[in-house]
């Protein structure tokens, strides 16, 4: 409620304030004044403190130099360029961005270019498309995506949470009567992706390991003299039970730290 | 209170800001961050500590410090320009009291803020001498406050991990400033964000970190499952121990429909003259650019889901505070008897927040503490506050599990700092990581000054990009 109406004054706010000027005295305002909002939840300061929207990426390679003024009288140092578009580096490599969504970036260098273009022919990229190859390596098996030349990154939906992947880049030919013969480029780093439920299955009850960690002792204690299957109902009612009964309408991973909820609405 | 608790309270205070420091001019108003803050937050929190410590009321809390807001309470400009803030604060206090002297009860309050940013001057000027890092390590050094640290420049550990020497820097760095300002080594460290992966456990080790906080579900969703889930920490295979977020707690303070900072009598925070005062009297006040920017005076209350708000009134967001701390209490007291029922050893709730939330968002959070905290020495109740650390040593035996790896994030992952919007960046970040490992393995050994203050400057410059705050920023520049 408090937040409900927190949105409205910010909007109300929006309208009163007078629009952010582009900030002259500096040509480097552009990256030195970006909007941010503290900590607890959503952004009186994003809206009162608004910047001139900058570019939403860079993809020139060059530097742009800001325009100085011949009257300036000090120095004006040219703090502003665009970030490098690529680094010219044979590379893949993954995140996790939720259990089930990877994300992945690569590039292949220029001499990786040329020496696949030697090896293969002068119209290899026309001739072939590229693929990323996904291995689940705990779940061991893999599946290829085809992607295209345009992209630089991409998201995965993943099938398994808790898993460790690897992602290879290759490319395959478009038409070829020997069938799809693929052409590996480059792997990944491995990841792991996280966990999204609780872990009953393969918890053995009977067994928990306690650690000391003052002496480092282990030691193992009971919580359930029967088989797990047999204990499921007295973990939920050694714990798992409070926690429905504490938190009734909450699933456990409904309750977010506001500081960014609001934002992230898809 | 009971000699023996049947259960603990942990209240853990994430004290943050991104790094602004502008000498070159005066007119960036991110700068005001860090006063506001000072003035809503940390002096508050400080005054009510010693009026605690005064009354002799034993308390505990935990807070977190990051490296680089102890860069910026420590920094010789900034303080000065926050006297500077305070003596024009102070100035548009003394014009208030004579515009508002018609309507009584803003004209009270107006004076009330005179009173304010004066005493805010009076503490910080003659009382810490300019550096408030001193006020918090004082209660630290009597026993009452345990501070921890963070990463460096607060990274996400959960993107920089690909290249994982970026994360033993993130930590080194962090535990090295602490050490600088508080003369020993941090027990506990607030992971940036709460960003947890496993393999940053062995970092943390090496640096004598023996504890993290996590969201509830960097326990629950543990491996193997938790006994006891967020009640009592856990023990990685690694020997990091992990306290997880109480839902509940979290719940009473942060919900948006339930949550105690909405009550009606507290202040109202989207009010203020700065958006309020007619244009020309408040030009001085505000952005240098002339835009309207909050200044810190707000005259009205919440209200309830209307327009039209009431005057603020001190002593009615008192009295709320009195009930919401009863409850908080109430709520405590029987979530804890009801669990030390199931449990083997005297549960803990571990109730983290935003420092910034309290006094900054929610005007009244300082004074509630200080309420709970009293209410929790000298009423009857079956629990005692408690830092990690304390309970860490009267409990040291816990279940070796795995935290899963999360943050406290929106839907408790990666998301707000990895998405469509600011993806861009990781490629970055990673690159410069490696290349800044590569150059400090090629001059290991470097003596020329000048390069040595080259790869500083190299050094410098990655951690400050690899903020979180940035990929947050990017994310909610678009939604904000």
């Amino acid at each position: 409620m408090a937040r409900e109406s927190i949105k409205k004054e910010v909007n109300k706010k929006d309208k009163k304030a007078p629009k952010a000027k582009v900030v002259k005295e500096k040509s480097t305002s552009k990256t030195k004044k970006p909007a941010k909002t503290v900590s607890a939840s959503n952004s009186k300061k994003s809206a009162s403190k608004k910047t001139p929207p900058s570019k939403k990426r860079s993809t020139s390679k060059s530097a742009s130099v800001s325009k100085v003024t011949k009257s300036t009288v000090k120095p004006m140092l040219t703090e502003y360029y665009d970030l490098p578009y690529r680094y010219n580096e044979t590379t893949v490599k993954i995140l996790a961005q939720t259990p089930t969504t990877l994300f992945v970036y690569w590039d292949i260098s220029d001499d990786d270019r040329n020496a696949l273009i030697n090896k293969y022919g002068e119209n290899f990229f026309q001739e072939t498309k590229p693929i990323l190859i996904v291995h689940n390596v705990t779940h061991n098996y893999s599946y290829e995506l085809e992607i295209n030349d345009f992209a630089n990154s991409w998201y995965i939906r993943a099938q398994e949470p808790n898993s460790d992947y690897v992602i290879e880049l290759g490319r395959k030919k478009i038409n070829n009567s020997n069938g799809n013969e693929y052409i590996y480029i480059h792997s990944s780093n491995d990841i792991v992706s996280p966990n999204n439920q609780v872990l009953f299955e393969g918890t053995d009850l009977g067994h928990v390991a306690f650690k000391n960690v003052k002496t480092g002792t282990l030691s193992y204690k009971d919580f359930g003299s029967l088989r797990f299957i047999n204990n499921i109902d007295k973990l939920y009612g050694n714990v798992y039970d409070v926690y429905s009964r504490l938190y009734k309408d909450e699933l456990f991973n409904t309750l977010i730290n506001p500081s960014s909820d609001e934002f992230i609405r898809k | 209170m009971n000699n023996i608790p049947k259960g603990y309270v942990s209240f853990v205070l994430h004290a943050h800001l991104p790094f602004v420091h502008h000498p070159e001019s005066e007119n960036y108003l991110e700068e005001e961050w860090l006063f506001e803050a000072i003035s809503e937050t940390y002096i508050p929190l400080l005054t009510n500590f010693k009026k605690l410590e005064e009354e002799k009321v034993d308390f505990r809390i935990t807070m977190s410090l990051t490296p680089p807001l102890l860069s910026m309470l420590d920094n010789k400009l900034l303080q000065e320009r926050y006297i500077k803030y305070l003596n024009k604060h102070i100035e548009l206090c003394e014009k208030e009291v004579v515009r508002t002297k018609d309507n009584e009860r803003i004209n009270r309050l107006s004076k009330y803020y005179l009173d304010r940013y004066s005493s805010d001057l009076h503490i910080f000027r003659d009382e810490y001498n300019c550096n408030i890092i001193q006020g918090f390590k004082h209660f630290q050094d009597i026993g009452v406050l345990e501070i921890i640290t963070c990463g460096a420049t607060h990274g996400y550990f959960p993107i920089l991990y690909v290249n994982e020497k970026t994360v033993r820097a993130q930590i080194a760095v962090g535990v090295q400033t602490y050490e600088k300002y508080f003369g020993r080594k941090p027990r506990g460290i607030w992971l940036p964000e709460c960003g947890y992966v496993p393999e940053a456990d062995k970092y943390l080790k090496e640096f004598g970190i023996e504890y993290i906080i996590t969201e509830s579900h960097g326990i629950l969703y543990a491996d193997p499952a938790p006994v006891y889930g967020t009640f009592s920490p856990i023990v990685s295979p690694n020997g990091i121990v992990a306290f997880g977020r109480d839902m509940e707690a979290s719940k009473q303070v942060w919900s948006s429909i339930c949550g105690y900072p909405g009550d009606y009598n507290y202040r109202e925070f989207y009010r203020d003259i700065g958006y309020d005062a007619d244009y020309e009297y408040i030009k001085p006040y505000i952005a240098h650019n002339g835009v309207r920017v909050n200044t810190g005076i707000k005259y009205h209350r919440i209200t309830g889901k209307t327009e039209n708000k009431d005057i603020y009134d001190i002593r009615w967001a008192m009295d709320s505070v009195e009930k919401q701390a009863g409850h908080f209490f109430d709520s405590r007291q029987s979530q804890i008897t009801y669990l030390s029922s199931y449990m083997q050893k005297p549960p803990i709730i571990l109730c983290p927040y935003d420092a910034e939330l309290f006094g900054h968002w929610w005007y009244e959070g300082p004074y509630w503490l200080y309420i709970l905290f009293k209410k929790i020495y000298y009423d009857k109740s079956d629990f005692k506050l408690i830092t990690p650390s304390e309970y860490i040593d009267k409990f040291p035996e816990m279940q070796e599990c795995t935290p899963c790896r999360s943050s406290w994030g929106a839907n408790g992952y990666s998301e707000v700092w990895l998405n469509e919007l600011n993806d861009y960046v990781v490629r970055h970040l990673h690159t410069c990581g490696n290349r800044m490992v590569e150059i400090a393995n090629t001059y290991a050994n470097e003596t020329d000054k000048l390069k040595i203050s080259a790869l500083n400057q190299c050094a410098r410059e990655l951690l400050l990009a690899q903020s979180s705050d940035w990929n947050f920023i990017i994310t909610n520049r678009y939604y904000g």
